[in-house]
């Protein structure tokens, strides 16, 4: 069979329609209108239905999405300690006594006309800061060896962690705790003695309770604690 | 995409030449770094590239290794020279170097 063959056998198809008369032809005109009309009417009530279905009660509740609270406090803790490394590199370093010398970190830094913060100080600082703002969550740099005792673990769970984090050098801790009939995510990360100036600062201190500090030692911890909704 | 290709090549090449020349003891080398290296390496403390982190080790690894060993003995950025471990030898901190450049082909 050639293929003009076939085409004669397609026009001849049983499904195709006879030609209209003109009669026809205006009866179908206005059978058209009232299809269009009776069309756009059925539209237009499923609109106006369908609008007024979606402002009094949604069919389906869009699906909760939280996020990891591991992954919540590191990335927080990321934050932080980029932070925290931008002001001792850039600030302490560049423009105190190993820089241009016009700062005075010193921990006493109110009584100086040129002095700024220690890095964990102004850590310290942000955390104060911080809990003035939210309680959504918490952080705070901790030590089983604190030179001020409200410095040092205050739950079991903290001083789990800060004992956890300096036997295991470079591990994290979590783990979850009820305070208050909340149940919290509690993480704890360590503080690093980085420099001359953390050991020999908490080695000298009257009331530092350990003085033998060594560099690249874990210090204390930074504990962040986020509610979790059970 | 240039800094990951030179990643992959010098890592390989590391182990090329471990391969033909003398054998890197990688366990060796896991012990000095988790003893005196892991706990600012492992979380990035003050800037220290993250073991495995090839974003960070990428733009210090295009130095060449000798210049990472060099380095570490003398201190860079906030990093003490030896990270403070002023025990270590200059063949200790290179088979950490090793590791390090190790763990970025895992």
């Amino acid at each position: 069979m050639g293929a003009e063959e076939g085409n004669e056998v397609g026009s001849n198809d049983v499904h195709r329609q006879p030609e209209p008369s003109q009669s026809n032809q205006y009866e179908t005109g206005n059978n058209m209108k009232k299809q269009i009309l009776v069309g756009s009417l059925v539209s237009a009530s499923l609109a106006v239905l369908v609008g007024c279905s979606q402002q009094s009660a949604p069919a389906t509740e869009p699906a909760k999405v939280g996020i990891d609270p591991k992954i919540y406090t590191d990335s927080l803790f990321a934050v932080m300690k980029a932070d925290r490394t931008n002001y001792t590199k850039l600030v302490v370093k560049r423009l105190g006594p190993a820089g241009a010398d016009v700062i005075k970190p010193d921990e006493h830094w109110e009584d100086l006309d040129n002095g700024t913060l220690l890095p964990a100080q102004m850590f310290r600082a942000g955390a104060e800061a911080v809990a003035e703002m939210t309680d959504d969550f918490t952080y705070s740099l901790q030590s089983l060896w604190p030179i001020g005792k409200q410095n040092g673990p205050k739950t079991p769970i903290e001083k789990a962690g800060l004992e956890y984090i300096a036997a295991n050098p470079g591990e994290n801790y979590y783990g979850e705790e009820e305070l208050g009939g909340v149940t919290y995510y509690t993480a704890v990360y360590p503080d690093v003695a980085v420099s001359d100036a953390c050991t020999i600062c908490h080695n000298e201190h009257k009331d530092s309770p350990k003085n033998d500090f060594q560099l690249g030692e874990v210090m204390g911890g930074v504990v962040i604690r986020v509610p979790l909704n059970k | 995409m240039a800094r990951k290709y030179s990643i992959v090549l010098l890592v390989g090449l590391q182990f090329g030449l471990s391969a033909c020349g003398e054998k890197v003891d990688l366990v060796q080398a896991e012990a000095i770094v988790k003893a005196n290296c892991k706990v600012c390496h492992a979380q990035g403390i003050n800037g220290a590239p993250i073991i495995g982190n090839q974003k960070m080790w990428g733009p210090r690894i295009e130095k060449g290794k000798e210049a990472l060993v060099q380095n570490a003995i003398q201190g860079v950025g906030l990093m003490p020279p030896k990270g403070g471990k002023t025990q270590l030898s200059k063949e200790e901190i290179s088979l950490a170097i090793e590791y390090f450049l190790a763990e970025l082909n895992q």
